[in-house]
């Protein structure tokens, strides 16, 4: 009767672009390397996310079963679990959490499909904050449990790509930001004026993050200060950045100085964007650090 | 200059007023980042409605141009002027990047993401956050109409 209980299922489905495992515990029974099919790609996943959802949907421990009636009565699937009892599915697709109102609502629905043969379920999917909401009747109330994204990827052409390498991705920016704040650390230290100061911090929250389910990430702010106060201030502005690795600005007095990430032939480095052209870089050397600190 | 190449030098300096505030700590440096992140996408939906503005001037002066022209091809062309309010952004986008396919297929994603950031409150992707650099490349554009 687990099967029977929500919270113990892993439901795997296709979200446009993206396949996600939603479930309460890991590990997940679905293998992405398994998973073979790739839809065609699409620009906007709300258009279709419901028709690809009850197309490539998947229940661990479940096989799906002809709907009879289904249609007329809201029902988009039909679940039937490894002893032959059968679950009713409606499935809904937001861009939120359900509040109190859709819950109202749900329950009515759930109890005009609810039968003395079938349980019925419904499923709302949140594309936007990935997780799936499952409710049901039970002794007359509506019961509901959240599943999350246990996994999240997406089949290209050259592979898999997913979560693991999203979080791979950030890892390696924190480290490299780790590395130059370090560096900047060293070249204080040999200035008695100057000091540096790692408490503040912004939030890393990127588009790929998001679409991946990657919580998002604090990254130090690391300022520089003189006698005067903030002389410079090393700000984080992103990982994903067209033609680098990863972008932190640094702000003088006087201005705003773009530090970027270059990969060149294997070698991952800081370099500074030339202020006219944005195409020429050079790299980040302590040179620059003390005159950008001596801006007033 | 146009009103595309002021609207960059407006977005330098609020940027790097912005980018004062947080060096000098003047308030939770997480907000004011979100503040700027908020500039940015502001400053990308002005930029591209600017710059939507221009390419429907400039769609309608090569449209009328074509209506001008003899026999049949004169003809088609009349009838899309008359029905110049029904041609979308995208289709205009064609007729004026007309033969330059890597330039409409960026503009044509970028559209993408004005519609994503206004309507869907999505960030901004790696290829539009250097809203310098995007703005430019718009004036680019236009300068060469």
């Amino acid at each position: 009767m687990a099967q029977t209980d929500p919270k113990h299922r892993h439901v795997l489905v296709n979200l446009g672009d993206r396949y996600v495992v939603f479930g309460t515990s890991r590990p997940s029974p679905f293998d992405p390397n398994e998973v073979t099919q790739t839809p065609p790609r699409i620009t906007d996943e709300t258009e279709v996310a419901e028709a690809r959802i009850i197309d490539t949907l998947q229940v661990s421990g479940f096989k799906r079963r002809e709907i009879s009636g289904g249609p007329d009565r809201g029902i988009d699937l039909v679940l039937e679990d490894d002893d032959g009892n059968k679950t009713l599915i409606v499935a809904k697709v937001s861009s939120r959490n359900p509040n109190s109102r859709d819950l109202e609502r749900d329950a009515a629905e759930l109890q005009s499909i609810t039968s003395m043969h079938a349980r019925a379920e419904l499923w709302r999917f949140n594309v936007e904050q990935l997780g799936l909401f499952i409710e049901w009747i039970d002794k007359g109330a509506l019961k509901h449990v959240k599943l999350s994204a246990l996994d999240v990827f997406e089949r290209t052409q050259t592979g898999l790509f997913g979560r693991t390498q999203v979080i791979e991705r950030v890892d390696a920016w924190q480290r490299a930001l780790d590395d130059l704040y370090n560096r900047v650390a060293a070249w204080i230290a040999t200035r008695p004026h100057l000091q540096v100061d790692r408490t503040r911090s912004v939030t890393i929250a990127e588009e790929l993050m998001q679409k991946f389910d990657v919580a998002d990430r604090d990254a130090p702010i690391l300022d520089v200060i003189d006698d005067r106060g903030v002389a410079l201030s090393f700000v984080p502005r992103g990982i994903w950045i067209i033609g680098a690795r990863g972008r932190v600005d640094l702000i003088s007095r006087k201005s705003t100085h773009m530090i970027v990430l270059l990969d060149e032939d294997g070698s991952v480095d800081w370099h500074i964007v030339d202020g006219q052209d944005r195409r020429k870089t050079r790299p980040f050397i302590e040179e620059d650090l003390i005159t950008f600190a001596s801006e007033s | 200059m146009s009103r595309i190449d002021e609207t960059r030098q407006a977005y330098e300096r609020l940027s790097a007023l912005l980018d004062q505030e947080i060096r000098n700590k003047k308030g939770d440096a997480k907000k004011l980042e979100r503040f700027r992140e908020t500039l940015d996408v502001a400053f990308y939906l002005l930029g591209w409605a600017q710059f939507e503005y221009l390419v429907r001037c400039e769609a309608k002066d090569l449209i009328e141009a074509k209506a001008r022209e003899k026999y049949l091809n004169g003809l088609a062309w009349s009838f899309v002027q008359a029905n110049l309010k029904s041609v979308k952004i995208r289709q205009k986008l064609d007729i004026v990047f007309h033969g330059k396919e890597e330039v409409k297929n960026r503009l044509k994603g970028d559209y993408e993401v004005r519609n994503d950031a206004a309507h869907d409150n999505k960030k901004l992707p790696p290829e539009a956050r250097d809203i310098v650099t995007w703005l430019k490349h718009l004036e680019d554009l236009v300068d060469n109409f």
